[in-house]
């Protein structure tokens, strides 16, 4: 079954492993992992550090190869796609917000917002007008000729967002985004999410340690050694098990 | 795509300036040099050009024009009994020293010339008359004389002004526009016979004769026949092309006087050698500060780049971008290093040294080897970001 027939599935994986380095130096990172993303929700992938989370987004987002299993993004089976033909796909349908943010420093906000676009090959002048209604609506309007220097850590994260939203994508890969975050700031971006999400019916896939979220999600995959262990569907009834909690302290 | 190439690039302006002023020093040290060393070499064959006749007569071991051999006075009557030859006359070309005014002694470059037909005197009159300089103690002097042969720093020789050659009266007649000879010294000419009075009295000192072919015989076929005839070696004195050089550097000897001087000074002074290192320091500041630089550059943008990537840029549009970037640089570095050379080449030309030639080829060849470290520089960050892993951009 591929993500056609369920046209909610955003990414479907099943039995995906992944190992680095060769002979006895072989770590297996990620081992036969199953995993659902939809689109509408906010799905959680959460973890003790080196239990592969960081791959597993990789991997979906196309940017590392798995070495078996099937990876269905959006109708697409990525591992029989050329590298070239990947590329596109990320350009046109993935955004991401990076854990350091990789704003390009010598850029102002509005010019990292349009490299998206200017990516597809959009001109400078639609790209542009396009990223000041972005950045307008994650509350930036007054920064748009700011360089990232000039912004603090939760400003940043939103022109990331922004970034990341520019050329409405249908898939939305977030690393760790509320780490550099204050809990009001974290909260705020949140919503955006929420809002993304729920409100424009995208899939949006987050790495996190940061429990104080895990209430914003819709589901959360809990990950240890390379495995999916379990998948929580959180709303107003089920909230995050505690148990999660408590793991991501430990 | 190129134009966030570009502002990636303005806005690291440390670095920016760091390649442009690693570019820009090694084009100005390699056109420079270049242009001085032309410039040298074009003032080691400056006779020439002030001594303006078709065909030059020395003696048979003769190679260069600032180092020949005496001939006989009776050479001049052989050389004119060649059928091919329509006139000739004496030539005297010696260094002397002028004694000033003041008491101070000057070098000087004495042209001695035929006082009937004026064979070789000076092309461009500045002052005064050429008809002249067959009066008594007339000699004739270039532009760079008239600072020089002053009585003071400062002054400037005028008209009838007097000074001594071996204590004999020389009263100037005329100015002459004249390229600066190979010793830095002024040209002074007057004729022949008092030339010989001038110089201190020695057995033989006819120092050459020139010439010209009668009409309707071509150039190498009288100085073909100057050397069947008599025995003496004629040179054509014309500009010297890359195939006079060419055949030079086969051991074919030139029959162009121009190429032969200068190949002469190539061949046996360390002129070339030293010019030449300096040329190449100015080539490896080059590479090594542009390559060094644009590296760093690239490896403190490998995140960016990373991200890039991950956000679907392909390989080509990235390596596109580090080509724009390094030419960029390339061509701003090139364009100050070239207004520099010719703000040296300004003040060269102006004061008549240090000598100054750019022949054409120069820039455009120092273009194509800016261009070329360049490329080196462009590769070295596209090797290194066509090995970069999208993922990586995921790892803190």
């Amino acid at each position: 079954m591929s993500t056609k027939d369920d046209p909610k599935i955003a990414a479907r994986l099943r039995g995906i492993s992944k190992s680095f380095g060769d002979g006895e130096s072989r770590i297996q990172v990620l081992k036969g992992i199953d995993l659902d993303v939809r689109s509408g929700d906010i799905t959680m992938l959460v973890g003790p550090s080196g239990c592969g989370k960081t791959t597993l987004i990789s991997i979906i987002a196309g940017t590392l190869a798995a070495d078996e299993g099937e990876l269905n993004v959006f109708g697409h089976d990525l591992r029989r796609m050329k590298a070239s033909q990947i590329t596109r796909f990320r350009a046109r349908h993935i955004g991401f917000i990076f854990q350091a943010f990789n704003l390009i420093p010598t850029l102002t906000c509005e010019e990292n917002v349009s490299v998206p676009l200017l990516i597809q090959g959009i001109s400078a002048s639609k790209a542009e007008k396009r990223a000041r209604e972005v950045l307008e609506q994650v509350g930036l309007k007054e920064r748009i000729h700011h360089r990232p220097s000039q912004l603090s850590g939760g400003q940043q994260q939103r022109v990331a967002i922004a970034r990341a939203l520019v050329h409405e994508p249908k898939l939305i890969i977030c690393d760790e985004p509320t780490a550099a975050l204050d809990a009001k700031n974290g909260h705020v971006i949140m919503e955006l999410f929420e809002n993304v999400a729920r409100g424009q019916d995208r899939a949006v896939l987050i790495v996190t340690h940061d429990n104080r979220i895990f209430h914003h999600a819709n589901r959360i995959a809990s990950m240890d050694d390379g495995k999916v262990i379990e998948v929580h569907d959180v709303d107003a009834e089920h909230p995050p098990p505690d148990h999660l909690s408590v793991h991501e302290r430990l | 795509m190129l134009r966030l190439a570009l502002k990636m690039l303005f806005g690291d302006s440390a670095k920016y300036l760091m390649l442009v002023a690693g570019i820009a020093v090694a084009t100005f040290l390699m056109a420079q040099q270049t242009a001085v060393f032309c410039g040298l070499m074009s003032w080691t064959k400056s006779t020439l050009k002030n001594v303006p006749a078709p065909i030059w007569v020395v003696e048979e071991r003769v190679d260069q024009v600032n180092e020949t051999n005496p001939l006989l006075d009776t050479d001049v009557a052989r050389v004119r009994s060649v059928s091919s030859v329509a006139w000739a006359s004496p030539i005297y070309s010696g260094i002397q020293r002028v004694r000033l005014e003041n008491g101070s002694f000057k070098v000087i470059q004495l042209i001695g010339i035929d006082a009937n037909t004026l064979a070789g005197a000076p092309a461009k009159m500045l002052a005064g008359d050429l008809m002249k300089l067959r009066l008594p103690h007339s000699v004739i002097i270039d532009d760079l004389g008239v600072q020089r042969l002053a009585r003071r720093r400062g002054d400037k020789v005028k008209l009838n002004d007097v000074f001594e050659i071996n204590d004999q009266e020389a009263r100037v007649v005329g100015i002459a526009d004249a390229v600066t000879s190979f010793t830095g010294g002024p040209y002074v000419w007057t004729t022949y016979e008092r030339a010989l009075q001038y110089v201190p009295s020695q057995r033989k000192l006819l120092q050459a004769v020139i010439c010209a072919p009668r009409e309707g015989v071509s150039l190498d076929q009288a100085i073909a026949d100057i050397r069947r005839e008599t025995g003496l070696k004629a040179f054509a004195n014309r500009e010297a092309g890359l195939g006079d050089f060419l055949s030079q550097m086969r051991d074919e000897p030139t029959t162009n006087f121009n190429a032969s001087t200068v190949w002469w000074y190539v061949k046996n002074t360390g002129i070339p050698i030293s010019f030449g290192i300096t040329v190449i320091v100015g080539l490896m500041v080059g590479i090594a500060v542009s390559c060094q630089t644009f590296y760093s550059f690239v490896l403190e943008n490998m995140r960016h780049l990373g991200a890039l990537k991950a956000m679907g840029t392909s390989n080509g549009t990235l390596c596109l971008m580090l080509i724009t970037q390094a030419f960029t640089v390339g061509i701003i570095g090139y364009g100050i290093g070239l207004l520099g050379t010719a703000g040296f080449a300004f003040g060269a030309l102006k004061n008549e040294q240090p000598p100054f030639y750019m022949p054409e080829f120069v820039p455009f060849a120092v273009l194509a080897v800016v261009l070329g470290i360049c490329t080196l520089a462009a590769l070295l960050g596209i090797w290194r970001v066509s090995r970069l892993e999208p993922a990586m951009v995921f790892r803190s």
